[in-house]
Parts: structure tokens; C-alpha cells; sequence
């Protein structure tokens, strides 16, 4: 981890030159690819299904072969076929269709939670780890109390108060994520405020924000990335597990957890029903999973084979 | 000072709850809809609603209405249950126990397979078992409780017809007599073999689900421990005084590694009392996670608020759990 972003913060008054820097970050990302890939059979895998679901979650809806909404009474409950490869449901829409534009609210929302947590954990973390002593005690004990329910639990309490409907369940769960982020960026502040480029920065007058934003925060990047992207798979659980129960996304729209809550009255006759929205929940979730593992290993080469 | 730490957790699990308690009660309140509209029911008179509002207290500023939700829940007073009409405290005494026996059984199916799994996953590396091992916790890690539930049910009840679909008995079957409120041991305890086997299977399925999710990091957290474990010092020490394999690994690693998994496995009995609540939908099973479902679909802030607290409570106290033990387990931490 040092190694590869230590350079950001040492180069960093060398390459003021703009240009460079970007040929320079673009060759840095082919190289990323390389490497990773080359590192283990299984970051392919995780890259090649975060790509797939990824498309699906832009262009899902465009993508399907039918309608997601189209209900048509004469193909109710169909097995998969070669016309509907995921059968149908109970009013017959296409299943593949609704699991294909599912992707858009599952991975959007778990997305967008994420993108609102972190950056406010982030926030938190740098003013509790640089500020310290009071200020330090009272976020952290404040982040305590989030982190001392599981997650899932406190989500629900807050969806089933605000009312059952997407946008709450992004509240709920960034609410409960975001004192994850606080944690870790703190935990990593703490530690990297003693380096002594950090000391000599603040020897050469540099001001506390650049300080912070330039030197501070691109050397602590690596364990949010990783974080962020293990985070995004559980989000996606979560946000399902939320409409399974019916306080996240609400019926007709095609979001994996309710179409697995509307499969439940016909599981015995339909296997196909409850089957496939599921795999592409489990799918996208372990994609992530491998993808955060991988990362890790790469990003930490003192973890490596552990 | 292992007693100066219990009773610092034991303020922050005070702190906590109360912290809680305030959370949940101002969202409740936030809420536009009006709750003693919705205790009244739809087609209540104004009157009506209007005596609601003075029997429950809700026309008192919500600050005096917090105190009073408050001194209630020291007096272990968690209000009327909307659905039940029953208190809250009382459902909750009812199924509680449902829910506690589940969580225990599943944990206890997780630790026999999930331990012996970790540890050959270590000490043979990169093996079939290890690949196995690691395919078995990315999956736990991975699978949707919820949807895991429905596929296990459709193939062990509806394709198989092994196991049945749901419920801690059969309708119409009388529960052991009430010792524990733990089917299994109150039907052993009262000499019931008959109940005794029924109740089992009606607690394999949601046990397998329960279990095979909190597998994943057991397994994993063992692994991990076993493989730093037995790449120091006193292991080779072992190994060169001549001890077999065998003792190597019980006597000396299994039992090093087991300390950090201790952490995991305290967290996987806090989860698990969280994770009931979506596989008890599915196998009806009377506990408190169905109870909070139906508080959801029904509006029932109180029994949900309740439900949270309780599980919040249980998990911040198995951590303390977790601590204390771990004090006793290593000398280490006691000394220092």
C-alpha cells in the first residue's frame, strides 16, 4: 500500500505539470489491469462480473428482451423456455427482463448509498483523527453507538419509521454505514499524521486543508477503496433484504428482493421464479467480494496469501 | 479490573440503549402520520381518535412523552402491542425464546463444521478441502439469507418432502411442558421423546440456513488464525522435539487460533439473533423477527422499537460476553 501510494504525495510537487500527470495515471491504470489480473484467476472472474452487472445496471432496461412491466395473461407461470430463458411470473412477465433492469436499482442504490457515506464518514474520520482530544472523543463515541447494532437491524427500525418506499432505504443504510468510514479514515489519520513527510510539510508552512487533502487523504485511499468496494456488495444485500420485507422498493418495480418476496406464494409450482432474481443478488454480491479480497492482496502485500 | 471492565461496558450498554431508544422515538415521531390515528383505526370518530391521543399520552409535548417511554422500558414496560393488543413485554417473553433457541442451534452448527473446516483448510493449503473451504465461505458470505430460506424449503419440503415447511410443531401438537421455553430441552426434560424428534425437524431447516451463513466467517477467521498460528516459533519448537502432527495441532495451534476466533464467533450470535428475522418469515417460526415483520405490516412502532432494543441489548451484551471471556481464556490481556 505505501509503495504504491507514497508516490502520490512525494512526486506530487514535481509533477505539477498537468499533462504528464494524466499520461502518467493512464498508463498507471493499464498497468493496475496487468498486474491485477495476472495476480489471480479469481480478479477476473470478479472483474468480469462486476462488468456484466455494471452494463446491466446503465443499460439493463434497454437491454431486456421484453418489457419488465408487460404483464400478458396468456403466458402466466411459464417454465424457461428458449422465448423467456427465466420463464415468467404470475401476471406473465418476462423474468429475465426484470432481473436484466433489476440491476439498475439494486447495484444504483447500493451505489449511491456508498457514494454519500463515504464521503461523509471521510469527513468525520480527518476532523475526529486530526482535530483529536474532544471533538475526537465525542464523534467517536457518537459512531459507537451506530456500530454497536448490526447494521441490518437499526436499517430497519429507521426504513419502517420513515416509510417504506427507495428513497428511505438510501437513507437508512447510509445512515448506518457511514460511522464505518469514520472509523477506518481515522484510524488511518492517526497514523499517517506522525510521518515525517506530514511533519515536514507542516515545517514548510503548508496550510492545514492541503495538508490534509493533498498529503493526508491520498495516502489513506487504499483501505477506503478497499472498504468501499467489499461495502457495495453488502449494500446490495441489504437494500434486498430491506424490500423482501417490504420497506425498500415497492411492487411493480422489477428490484431483485421484491420480486423474491412475490415469488414466495409460488415456490412450489415455480422454481424458476425465485431462482434467478436470487443468483444475480448472490452473483453481484460475491463480485464484489472477490473484487474487495483482491484488492486488498494487491493494494497490501503483507496480506497476501493469507 | 477484569470487574472495572464489565462495569464500564455495562454504562456503555446503558449509554447505548438510551441512545437508541432516542433515535428510534424521534423518527417515530417525525413521522407525519399520526399514531394515535393509527391505534384508533381508519374510520375512528374524531372523538375517538382525540381519547386515544389522552389514554396514550400523546397529547403531552414529546419530551415528557420520551420520559414517560423511557420510564417504562427500565420498568420493563414496552407499551401495547397494535396487532397482539396484548403488552409488548408479554409477545416478546412468548417469542423470544423461539427465536434464542434457533440462534443457538444455528451458531451450534456453524462451530461443528465451521471449526474442523478452518483448521484442515490451514494445514493442508491449497488443497481440495481449502478450495472447498473457501468456496463455502465466499458463498455464505455472499448468498442472501432470505433467498437461501426459500431454496432450501423448496428442495428439503416441497421436491423432497424430507423436512416440514415451518413452525416450531406441528398445528394442533402441544408444546412440552414450559421449563426453559426450549422445545428441544423441555420436551427431553419432561421425557417426550416423540416431541423431542418432531421439534428437531422442525428446527433442520432454518438450523441449516442459519448455520451455513454463519459458517462463512467461522471457517474463514479460523483459517486465517491457524495459518499465522502455525507459522511461529513454538510451533517448529513442537515440531522439533519430535511431537506428531497430531498433537502439533490440537495441543498447541487449535487452541491459539481459537482465541481471535473467539471475537467472530461473539459476533456471529449477535448477528444471528438479527438474521433470524428474515429466515423466520419465510419457515413461520414464532419468533421475535416474525413478530417485528408483522409489526412492520402493521404499523406497530411500539413491538418494533421493542424488538430492536432487545436484539441491540443481546448483541452489545454477547460482545461484553465475548471481552470478559476472552480475559479468562488468554493471561495475557489480564496482566496487562
Amino acid at each position: 500500500m505505501s509503495s504504491t501510494t507514497g508516490s502520490v504525495a512525494t512526486t506530487e510537487s514535481l509533477a505539477d505539470a498537468g499533462q504528464g500527470r494524466a499520461r502518467a495515471s493512464r498508463s498507471g491504470v493499464r498497468y493496475f489491469f496487468r498486474r491485477f489480473t495476472s495476480e489471480s484467476p479469481l480478479n477476473v472472474v470478479s472483474l468480469v462480473i462486476i462488468v456484466v452487472f455494471l452494463i446491466l445496471c446503465i443499460g439493463g432496461n434497454v437491454l431486456a428482451p421484453y418489457d419488465p412491466l408487460q404483464a400478458s395473461a396468456s403466458d402466466r407461470l411459464l417454465a424457461p423456455s428458449l422465448d423467456h430463458p427465466f420463464g415468467t411470473d404470475e401476471i406473465g412477465r418476462d423474468i429475465m427482463s426484470r432481473v436484466m433492469s433489476g440491476a439498475r436499482y439494486s447495484l444504483g442504490i447500493a451505489f449511491l448509498i456508498l457514494v454519500i457515506a463515504i464521503p461523509v464518514g471521510t469527513l468525520v474520520g480527518v476532523v475526529a483523527g486530526y482535530a483529536g482530544s474532544l471533538v475526537d472523543e465525542l464523534l467517536m463515541r457518537l459512531t459507537d453507538i451506530f456500530l454497536a447494532f448490526p447494521a441490518i437491524i437499526l436499517a430497519m427500525a429507521i426504513a419502517a419509521a420513515l416509510g417504506p418506499n427507495l428513497r428511505n432505504t438510501v437513507i437508512a443504510l447510509t445512515v448506518v454505514y457511514w460511522p464505518w468510514y469514520a472509523r477506518l479514515v481515522r484510524g488511518q489519520i492517526l497514523q499517517i499524521k506522525e510521518q515525517d513527510y506530514v511533519e515536514a510539510g507542516k515545517a514548510l508552512g503548508v496550510t492545514t486543508p492541503r495538508l490534509v487533502l493533498r498529503h493526508i487523504l491520498p495516502n489513506s485511499i487504499a483501505p477506503i477503496i478497499i472498504q468501499g468496494t467489499i461495502d457495495i456488495g453488502f449494500a446490495v444485500l441489504a437494500t434486498s433484504s430491506l424490500s423482501f420485507i417490504g420497506l425498500g422498493a415497492q411492487p411493480p418495480t422489477p428490484e431483485w428482493g421484491t420480486m423474491i418476496t412475490n415469488s414466495r406464494t409460488y415456490f412450489r409450482v415455480a422454481w424458476w421464479y425465485f431462482t434467478f432474481p436470487g443468483i444475480a443478488l448472490m452473483l453481484t454480491v460475491v463480485g464484489f467480494n472477490l473484487l474487495g479480497d483482491g484488492l486488498r492482496d494487491y493494494l497490501d502485500p503483507r496480506t497476501r496469501g493469507s | 479490573m477484569v470487574l472495572g471492565l464489565i462495569i464500564r461496558r455495562m454504562f456503555f450498554l446503558i449509554f447505548v440503549l438510551i441512545a437508541l431508544s432516542a433515535i428510534t422515538f424521534t423518527l417515530m415521531r417525525l413521522v407525519p402520520s399520526d399514531p394515535a390515528r393509527n391505534i384508533a383505526g381508519p374510520r375512528a370518530s374524531p372523538e375517538a381518535v382525540q381519547k386515544v391521543r389522552e389514554d396514550f399520552g400523546l397529547d403531552e409535548p414529546v419530551l415528557n412523552q420520551y420520559v414517560n417511554y423511557m420510564t417504562g422500558i427500565v420498568k420493563f414496560d414496552f407499551g401495547t402491542s397494535l396487532v397482539s393488543r396484548r403488552p409488548v413485554s408479554d409477545d416478546l417473553r412468548r417469542y423470544l425464546p423461539a427465536t434464542l433457541e434457533l440462534a443457538f442451534l444455528s451458531l451450534g452448527f456453524a462451530l461443528v463444521f465451521g471449526v474442523p473446516l478452518g483448521v484442515l483448510s490451514a494445514i493442508k493449503k491449497d488443497s481440495v478441502i481449502d478450495a472447498f473451504g473457501r468456496v463455502v465461505s465466499v458463498l455464505g458470505l455472499s448468498v442472501p439469507s432470505f433467498w437461501l430460506a426459500i431454496v432450501i424449503q423448496f428442495i428439503f419440503f416441497a421436491r423432497l418432502g424430507w423436512f416440514p415447511d415451518g413452525q416450531r410443531l406441528p398445528i394442533g401438537t402441544d408444546p412440552p411442558r414450559t421449563i426453559t421455553s426450549f422445545y428441544t430441552i423441555d420436551s427431553l426434560l419432561t421425557g417426550n421423546f416423540g416431541t423431542f424428534f418432531t421439534t428437531l425437524e422442525h428446527l433442520a431447516l432454518p438450523v441449516l440456513t442459519l448455520g451455513f451463513i454463519s459458517l462463512a466467517p467461522i471457517t474463514r477467521m479460523m483459517r486465517s488464525g491457524m495459518l499465522e498460528v502455525m507459522g511461529q516459533d513454538y510451533i517448529r519448537t513442537a515440531r522439533s522435539k519430535g511431537l506428531r502432527q497430531n498433537t502439533v495441532v490440537t495441543r498447541h495451534a487449535i487452541r491459539n487460533a481459537a482465541l481471535p476466533a473467539l471475537t467472530v464467533i461473539g459476533l456471529q450470535l449477535g448477528l444471528l439473533l438479527a438474521g433470524t428475522l428474515l429466515v423466520e418469515i419465510i419457515f413461520s417460526w414464532p419468533g421475535i423477527g416474525r413478530y417485528a415483520y408483522q409489526a412492520i405490516q402493521n404499523q406497530d412502532p411500539n413491538s418494533l422499537i421493542s424488538v430492536t432494543l432487545i436484539i441491540g441489548a443481546g448483541y452489545v451484551l454477547v460482545n461484553l460476553l465475548v471481552d470478559v471471556s476472552y480475559m479468562f481464556l488468554d493471561p495475557r490481556i489480564r496482566v496487562s
